[in-house]
């Protein structure tokens, strides 16, 4: 059975509180972000999908099998939002034994567990114990137990937390080249900027319910009713400015010191400002969509 | 400058966390960056005059740390990264005590806390214990202690950790607006780096408690050459001979729609619109490339483990 | 939902004094215990033996009229002086009885062994040191705290008491019975508590949890007074074994200062070299523990 994740008609409650509404997804290979509010069940659909909780409705199917069941968690790997190990191990053994809690003999957890903790920087200090480690460096160490035993679906929540900039681009560059191998990774982050340049597909969750779904492009077109921002810069502002206000897609234009910012509404308009861009008066040099980026989608999906 | 630091080295024992730094924070926004261990929380702790440096003298609003702290102290903000609170008090009364502690007179403090608690988003919850507040509140209840009392520079470090997009978004904009609208001095430290790039106008950037490289950000991140960035509609096979007959000095086709170009002095860019249209296209982004702060980063870093 | 409504304003003030920026460390501090329904369960039952003094002091003026206690009490009195509202010895009992030493014990380390620790805990040090107050400042402001609350038991309370029988007494004859002595009475009590305070309270900056500064605070009074007995028993004529413990040191200063002869007459000497070896290697311990730099991670 193929890598997937798969969430059919999911409803989770704790007593009277209610975490997940009737969640469906299907995710496939490659690298899908996980993006909502505090309190809007992305913690909670994680944890179903590792197997830490049962559905109180629907199913959760990791490779076509319950999560809970020891083939699918042999090919899952998960990465909680922790950062309290088994202080008094040294980094290699907690990942030797939890490797051995996954089925590998001695020998090859060690070694396996070795060569993970070294492609992950951590060749120097893996003997040291971890009570001693840094941030990063336990973050290291969590990554390792949840990609050590080469799962098919990865699941991690907040990996990036705490760590600095070299540690962040690090492991982005590890979860695309993840991602491009075929392996199932659902992440989770409230940094919106960094997993758009880290994942190609979006679930984004609001109040226990998956609001959208898809790719930066798919999600960008569920707005295409609303009015866009888009700046305009030019040699000659007040010129490109009466230009720009005789587009009839053009609702509103204000100048401002950086440049000219336009709400747009409807289809065309790129075509028109190429065409004036392409006129020999060379009034445009740049033009920028300020509210393209996944922060700003999701700013209007759950307002 | 509101801050400068001249030749300090500060020293734990035999642990050298802060080797010979020169350096000025100039007013308004700075970004103090450096990974873990790069001696940030120990130059912040010598400004507020808790550690005495080895060696070289440190300015922070003209005055000398180690002689004039308490006056520092009441005239900065510092807001922790870590999670601090005192036990058994609720929102409300550690923000009160935060005051008084500062010197704020009771009634003035009491007012005082209940605006910067509005101010920061943190409504009926402030009567709860501060020991049962998630993540978010704590960094809020962080941020209204260290702006109780009014001070001219701020000093946050991480102050985003752990918000959800929205509470990064308002923090952020709170921090922009105290430096903007109210003409406080940020100095911001922070490991995502695009958060510095929108609120920060210089950065400082330590590694291993050097300095390895400090000024505004517009110097750092612009590029030698005139490359732009620029995403189009149209057939890549048809855009990119039209924009290479354009008379562009370079074209590299990123894919999905994205080329990068550079364009020489003296070029109109009319050509690369004339071009893209040309070949059936329509422009939907062109935009100047600048270094981010990331790279700026990461090849200041290297270009130190080179010459290490 | 943030509601950035009032804005920002400016602040116009004028700064406090240090006392009056540490104030409010004392009065949370003393607050602290009654936070809680079981600190304020606790503290009840440990004034119960003052309850029980100043009980016995209401039946010996006649003011409380219970069943065949009076009578009961004027046969004890003559025995035991303890039971005597009018002798040094009543008062003192604080110092020598199970019930009381356990009750000080107890509120000792759920208030003053707490202190200090539990902000190292949850890392309010850091809120402290970058402010404007000093670390000694802190230290002082957490102690006096601690001894206002503890000296609300062993000090304000016989006070009451005292104030209550000299009041209710049906003629000046207590007071003049008691006037001679009980005011040094107070006052040793107070020494006794602050002293011991004191010492809980420089554990409490020691250790790194409020839990260990508790078990080292019962583990110096208990253990200590546990060994020194035992050892006295097997060395008879050695004070020292009966003075490593603070609480028997401080009560020896405390029965000197009121000019009382105790039973075991032992050298005061030899009780205030003991405390000042004990305070000051806690005191050399909390300066280099308390360096303030520290705070900040």
């Amino acid at each position: 059975m193929s890598a997937s994740l798969e969430f059919r008609q999911v409803s989770k409650w704790y007593r009277q509180v209610s975490a997940l509404i009737e969640v469906s997804a299907a995710i496939g290979p490659g690298v899908t972000g996980l993006v909502g509010q505090n309190g809007a069940g992305k913690t909670t659909l994680l944890k179903l999908a590792a197997g830490l909780l049962r559905p109180s409705l629907g199913e959760v199917r990791v490779c076509g099998e319950s999560p809970r069941a020891p083939a699918a968690r042999r090919r899952l790997g998960f990465c909680p939002d922790i950062d309290r190990f088994y202080e008094g191990l040294s980094g290699r053994t907690f990942v030797t034994w939890m490797l051995r809690l996954q089925g590998y003999s001695r020998a090859s957890a060690g070694r396996t567990a070795s060569a993970m903790l070294q492609q992950l920087g951590l060749a120097h200090a893996m003997d040291r114990k971890i009570a001693g480690y840094s941030l990063g460096m336990r973050q290291r160490v969590n990554l390792a137990q949840a990609l050590a035993h080469e799962p098919e679906v990865v699941v991690l929540d907040e990996p990036l937390t705490g760590l600095d900039p070299v540690a962040r681009h690090d492991i982005g560059e590890l979860v695309r080249e993840l991602g491009r191998r075929g392996v199932v990774v659902v992440v989770s982050s409230h940094v919106l900027h960094e997993l758009e340049h880290v994942a190609d597909h979006f679930v984004l969750m609001h109040q226990g319910r998956v609001t959208a779904e898809g790719n930066l492009r798919q999600l960008r077109e569920q707005l295409a009713d609303r009015p866009r921002e888009v700046m305009v810069r030019g040699p000659d502002a007040r010129g490109l400015a009466s230009r720009l206000s005789q587009i009839e897609q053009v609702e509103r234009i204000e100048i401002g010191a950086t440049g000219i910012t336009i709400a747009v509404r409807g289809a065309g308009v790129f075509e028109q400002l190429t065409a004036i861009g392409a006129e020999p008066g060379d009034l445009v040099h740049e033009i920028r969509v300020l509210d393209d980026s996944l922060e700003a989608v999701f700013g209007y999906l759950v307002s | 400058m509101t801050v400068s630091l001249t030749d300090v080295t500060i020293r734990y024992g035999s642990l050298l966390a802060v080797d010979s730094v020169t350096a000025e924070f100039p007013l308004g926004a700075v970004g103090l960056l450096g990974r873990n261990g790069a001696g940030k929380s120990s130059i912040l702790k010598a400004l507020l005059g808790l550690v005495r440096p080895a060696s070289g003298s440190l300015r922070i609003l003209d005055l000398s740390p180690l002689a004039r702290g308490a006056e520092i102290r009441r005239r900065v903000g510092y807001m922790p990264e870590h999670d601090c609170h005192i036990s058994g008090l609720n929102g409300y009364e550690t923000v009160l005590l935060a005051a008084q502690l500062t010197g704020l007179p009771r009634l003035d403090a009491a007012r005082r806390a209940h605006e910067v608690l509005y101010l920061v988003g943190l409504g009926e919850q402030r009567y709860r214990f501060v020991a049962g507040y998630s993540a978010g509140m704590r960094q809020k209840v962080k941020l209204a202690c260290a702006l109780v009392h009014d001070p001219e520079l701020l000093f946050l470090d991480e102050p985003t950790n752990g918000l959800d997009p929205r509470g990064r978004l308002e923090m952020l904009g709170l921090v922009r607006l105290l430096e903007t609208d109210f003409a406080k001095s940020v100095v911001l430290s922070s490991h995502i780096l695009q958060d510095v790039e929108n609120v920060c106008h210089s950065v400082v950037l330590l590694e291993q408690g050097r300095l390895l490289t400090a000024g505004p950000l517009a110097e750092l991140t612009r590029s030698t050459l005139r490359v732009f960035e620029m995403e189009c509609t149209g057939v890549e096979h048809d855009v990119e001979p039209a924009l290479r007959q354009s008379g562009l000095s370079a074209v590299e086709c990123v894919g999905g729609g994205r080329y990068r170009l550079t364009v020489p002095s003296g070029l109109p860019m009319s050509r690369v619109f004339a071009a893209v249209r040309q070949a059936s296209g329509t422009v939907r982004e062109l935009v100047e490339h600048r270094r981010t702060l990331e790279e700026v980063f990461l090849g200041a870093l290297r270009s130190a483990g080179e010459e290490a | 939902m943030a509601i950035y409504g009032t804005g920002y304003r400016g602040l116009d003030y004028r700064q406090n004094s240090m006392a009056a920026r540490l104030l409010p460390i004392v009065w949370g501090e003393y607050r602290a215990l009654f936070r809680r329904r079981m600190g304020v369960v606790l503290f009840f039952v440990c004034l119960g033996p003052a309850l029980f003094n100043l009980a016995t002091v209401l039946l010996q003026m006649g003011v409380l009229q219970i069943g065949g206690a009076t009578e009961r009490l004027q046969q004890l009195r003559s025995i035991n002086p303890r039971m005597d509202g009018t002798r040094i010895e009543f008062f003192l009992s604080l110092l020598s009885e199970p019930p009381s030493f356990l009750a000080f014990l107890v509120l000792t380390a759920v208030v003053s062994c707490r202190s200090i620790a539990k902000d190292r805990e949850t890392r309010a040090l850091e809120i402290y040191w970058t402010r404007c107050v000093e670390p000694r400042g802190y230290f002082l402001a957490k102690a006096l705290g601690c001894f206002l609350l503890l000296g609300t038991v062993t000090v304000a309370a016989p006070l009451v008491t005292w104030v209550l029988g000299c009041l209710l007494a049906p003629d000046w004859t207590y007071l003049q019975a008691t006037l001679g002595f009980v005011p040094r009475v107070l006052a040793a009590l107070a020494i006794f508590t602050a002293i011991l305070t004191g010492i809980a309270v420089m554990f409490s900056a020691v250790a790194g949890t409020a839990n260990l500064a508790s078990i080292l605070w019962f583990s110096l009074i208990v253990g200590a007074a546990a060994v020194g007995r035992v050892l006295a028993r097997v060395f008879p004529g050695e004070w020292w074994f009966k003075v490593i413990n603070p609480w028997d040191a401080g009560k020896r200063v405390a029965e000197w200062i009121c000019g009382y002869t105790p039973v075991e007459n032992y050298p005061v000497v030899d009780a205030w070299i003991a405390l000042g070896v004990v305070i000051g290697g806690l005191g050399i311990l909390v300066v280099r523990r308390t360096r303030r730099f520290e705070g900040i991670g």
